[in-house]
């Protein structure tokens, strides 16, 4: 049965900064390639959670982070001889050199590489911590390796609060728009079940999304809006979106049907 | 901006055993304690130069959390060493003064804090006054040994017999000569520091890395100072002395704190979803918990001071917050605190507002 589609595709680069939409990308059992390859660790960070966000630096949702090579990140070469291997058999990437992204703050300042020191060293003179730029190619997510967000629940967010509420708020993977029109919410109910997206990933609902300060966020302005965490809090038990397990590897295109398995 | 201990798990700080392997006489008023972790523990008390350790200590009075500078160094010495300065009616500081001898054992939180060293070759300009110089030197140790940073610093005492490390300082300045100078002064001779004689110690060094540490009058004014004087873009970090549930906890000006029979205020005002409540609160009690005792339905989620649900606007008063994990340093700054976290820490009227 078929429940909504793929609305866009979003990936982030570096753990923290501006996404980036794209047309389609292979989603493995770690997550989308590509996706949140970098982080930026603080010295000073808790144990569970080293890593340097807006939740430190509201501005750093601002940063914008880019592949140099986007296009070959989108997914391995021959692919499709991986795939005929069977479901399980991981697909070789490409060459750590290939995921070099450059990095443009909130005032413009550009870097080729946020490996390169003066990043960092930027970085630290304007937070006063000290950092590292940590790199995976398996990618760093708080939860599970897949997020989704449908835009009636950012819409019906916003009816709530009498405000816009921008989807890139929830930083998800899979933005989707559901056939069900009756509930904002829809993927709530989809916990413990299974969703076959495209041609060929399989995906797991495991859990709802717990939220944090992340989504008070401004998207474009970095500006906060307690509000939204706080009616979340009081109205949905904290969560927002759902995450996913992959359970067959594939690749995902925008606009793919999403169907119940 | 007030610096407070942080959790180091999602179930809230946890307290390890550390053995007392040593007590020195650093002056009359202050003494140091070599601290040992428990066997299996040693992983968990790698720390930062400059970082803290915030104490459990079973105070006759009732516990009290108490959180004080390492001034070793991760470089120069094996153990951890904390210095604490006896304070006129500080129930911790002389507790630990009077009571914690050596091979006796006291709980302490895993090293936390951000006044550590910056990644950069920006040379170190230093301003510590009294028992501040506890960070300070474990800095100071740190950036000599395992860097190649020039490092000033001055450091403020009311008299010669008040200077704390005087002896470890003059051997560094000696061993390091030509990279390392320090300041004395002594307010008994010259009177308190004034900006200009900050900014004279301060010249030449406007593109170093500020750090200062002691009584809020000299950081107020040191920071000030300094962020006038330096070049845009040049860091100054301080560290006031806040720790968990206790406001008044700076080393240097510890008061006594209020026994947790007597509450500093009696209930606070509270704005939520356009509505304004009184809400009755005992001593102890954290501003969420006494908001949820009372029937209001206040955001929250962790209560723990991770996820920052309770964000909200403390549009007057005075709290101490046990943690400020979730909150940034604009945050602070625009006056949003952690309900989940804060308790009154002045007899200051409080007004709570959730609906910004």
């Amino acid at each position: 049965m078929q429940l909504g589609k793929i609305e866009s595709i979003w990936r982030y680069p570096v753990k923290g900064m501006r996404g980036e939409e794209i047309p389609h990308v292979y989603t493995g059992f770690t997550g989308l390639m590509g996706d949140r390859v970098y982080g930026v660790i603080a010295a000073d960070g808790l144990e569970g959670f080293p890593w340097h966000t807006g939740r430190d630096q509201e501005e750093f949702v601002l940063y914008n982070a880019s592949y140099q090579s986007s296009e070959a990140l989108l997914e391995p070469e021959d692919l499709e001889l991986f795939e005929g291997h069977g479901t399980g058999i991981t697909p070789i990437y490409p060459e750590a050199e290939a995921f070099k992204v450059s990095v443009e703050t909130n005032e413009g300042k550009t870097y080729d590489h946020i490996e390169d020191r003066a990043f960092i060293a930027d970085l630290e003179k304007v937070t006063g911590r000290t950092l590292r730029v940590h790199m995976t190619q398996r990618g760093q997510h708080d939860c599970r390796p897949v997020s989704i967000f449908s835009l009636s629940a950012a819409a019906k967010l916003g009816e709530d609060l009498g405000m816009h509420i921008d989807k890139r708020r929830f930083r998800a993977n899979f933005y989707v728009e559901w056939d069900n029109q009756d509930d904002p919410f829809f993927e709530f109910s989809l916990v413990g079940k299974t969703l076959k997206i495209g041609d060929r990933l399989e995906v797991a609902i495991v859990e709802r999304d717990p939220r944090c300060k992340m989504i008070t966020l401004d998207p474009d302005t970095a500006e906060e809006t307690p509000k939204l965490l706080q009616h979340v809090a009081r109205k949905h038990g904290g969560d927002a979106g759902v995450f996913a397990a992959v359970l067959r590897d594939g690749r995902v295109n925008q606009g793919d049907a999403i169907f119940l398995t | 901006m007030n610096h407070t201990g942080q959790d180091q798990s999602s179930a809230g700080p946890s307290y390890h055993r550390l053995t007392v392997q040593a007590v020195r006489e650093e002056t009359p008023e202050a003494r140091s304690f070599v601290l040992v972790p428990e066997r299996g523990d040693e992983t968990l008390y790698r720390y930062t130069a400059g970082q803290f350790l915030t104490f459990r200590v079973p105070h006759d009075e009732g516990e009290l959390i108490r959180s004080y500078s390492l001034s070793s160094a991760p470089s120069t010495e094996p153990d951890m060493m904390v210095c604490v300065k006896r304070v006129a009616g500080g129930r911790g500081s002389n507790w630990f003064n009077d009571h914690l001898i050596a091979g006796a054992h006291i709980e302490a939180t895993r090293p936390a804090g951000r006044f550590v060293l910056r990644g950069s070759d920006a040379p170190l300009l230093l301003i510590a006054g009294g028992s501040g110089i506890t960070p300070c030197i474990s800095l100071v140790k740190q950036a000599l040994v395992e860097t190649g940073r020039r490092v000033k610093l001055l450091y403020a005492n009311q008299d010669a017999a008040s200077v704390i490390y005087r002896e470890t300082l003059d051997k560094l300045e000696s061993r390091f000569a030509g990279r390392f100078t320090c300041r004395h002064w002594l307010d008994d001779d010259r009177g308190f520091l004034t900006a200009t004689d900050i900014a004279e110690t301060a010249q030449g060094w406007e593109q170093a890395d500020g750090y200062i540490c002691g009584p809020d009058p000299l950081m107020d004014l040191a920071e000030k100072t300094l962020v006038g004087l330096f070049d845009t873009g040049a860091t100054v970090l301080t560290e006031r002395f806040v720790s968990p549930d206790d406001p008044i906890r700076n080393r240097d000006a510890e008061a006594p704190s209020a026994p947790p029979s007597d509450a500093l205020i009696e209930s606070f005002r509270l704005t939520l979803d356009g509505e304004d409540h009184t809400v009755p609160i005992a001593a102890g009690e954290t501003l969420l918990d006494a908001a949820l005792a009372a029937g209001i339905d206040a955001p929250c989620s962790c209560t723990e001071g991770h996820c920052g649900t309770c964000m909200s606007w403390l549009r007057s008063g005075d709290v101490s917050m046990s943690t400020t994990q979730a909150l940034s340093k604009r945050n602070i700054e625009r006056g949003w605190i952690l309900a989940c976290q804060s308790r009154p820490s002045t007899s200051a009227p409080i007004w709570l507002d959730f609906d910004l």
